[in-house]
């Protein structure tokens, strides 16, 4: 077996595999299924079931495709995991490395930190409300970084520019400003 | 039947978007530090294969009935809703290091913290729908 071959299936991919692959996949869902590739959708699926019956439920209801679809997406997770196909270091930069170590970050293996992802009393509570504007504000934009920053961009839709600009700005403020003061807690 | 086909495309997404490392938090960290090309190179390779796709879908498009079309359709502009949905996300992705797709993943690389960040998006969802039509759009 040629050692680039083993490499795609026991190491991480560079961007330019990965980063094709899921425009590649998001195309061919497109061409196969007629649909547009989005995942924050889901949340609105789960959430009709807990509504009353009525209009409002089957007007959400009938995109249930997506419940499957993130099903599947935990379980190539699970089979990953099981199969140690998973990689053990995410290979960050030295400079990040530094500035997270310095913000209290000390257990770098995995793909998130055990310090954050725990289910310790603050840390816990932090993971719920940073889901919960996750959830509200992608609803709100109408889309996550799939539907409006790949599919909706690939389009050039404003809407999607937008909701893409807005998710940085965002994300730059927690980083600079929330993440740090979470980490020394 | 139809459901198998879903999940075996979860599963295809998964597996590119946990090797592509795009649901690890370190990754998103070092994104918004800009010390690594890693995640911009995906995401513009991403919607530059995207796009064109999308360029090839509409040519196709003319040329059928419009019942065979391939449905393009933008999402609808609104405003004060794309950007301020938008920050909001934003605040949530680089705090727990996932966006929608990578949370589902991590609970399945048994990640099990994440299930309070699905919970959480739920709960979100739940009050953006019932407080709706009464945010700006």
């Amino acid at each position: 077996m040629p050692e680039y071959f083993s490499q795609l299936i026991y190491e991480s991919w560079p961007w330019y595999v990965g980063g094709p692959l899921i425009g590649l996949f998001a195309i061919s869902v497109l061409l196969i299924e007629r649909k547009a590739l989005g995942v924050s959708s889901s949340f609105e699926q789960f959430c009709a079931v807990a509504l009353p019956a009525g209009e409002k439920r089957n007007f959400i209801l009938k995109d249930t495709w997506q419940i499957w679809f993130v099903f599947g997406i935990a379980i190539g997770g699970a089979i990953l995991h099981l199969a140690h196909l998973d990689t053990e270091f995410v290979q960050i930069s030295a400079g990040t490395k530094g500035i997270l170590n310095q913000q209290g970050v000390t257990d770098f293996t995995g793909y998130v930190p055990s310090e954050l992802y725990t289910f310790a009393v603050p840390q816990s509570i932090i993971l719920i409300l940073g889901g919960f504007v996750i959830g509200f504000g992608s609803r709100y934009a109408g889309g996550c970084t799939a539907g409006h920053s790949i599919m909706g961009i690939a389009q050039s839709a404003p809407s999607s520019i937008l909701a893409t600009a807005g998710f940085f700005a965002g994300g730059l403020i927690s980083t600079y400003f929330i993440v740090p003061f979470i980490l020394s807690l | 039947m139809k459901y198998v086909r879903y999940i075996f495309y979860g599963i295809v997404f998964a597996i590119i978007l946990i090797k592509a490392e795009a649901i690890s938090w370190f990754r998103i960290q070092e994104m918004f530090y800009f010390q690594s090309f890693h995640m911009y190179g995906v995401l513009f390779s991403a919607i530059g294969i995207a796009l064109i796709g999308v360029q090839l879908i509409k040519v196709r498009n003319k040329s059928l009935a419009d019942s065979k079309k391939i449905p393009l359709g933008k999402k609808e502009l609104r405003l004060k809703a794309n950007i301020m949905g938008g920050i909001l996300f934003g605040l949530g992705w680089a705090v727990t290091g996932a966006c929608p797709g990578p949370i589902y993943a991590l609970i399945g690389l048994n990640y099990l913290p994440a299930i309070l960040v699905l919970a959480g998006a739920l709960t979100g969802t739940y009050v953006y729908l019932s407080v709706k039509n009464k945010l700006p759009q």
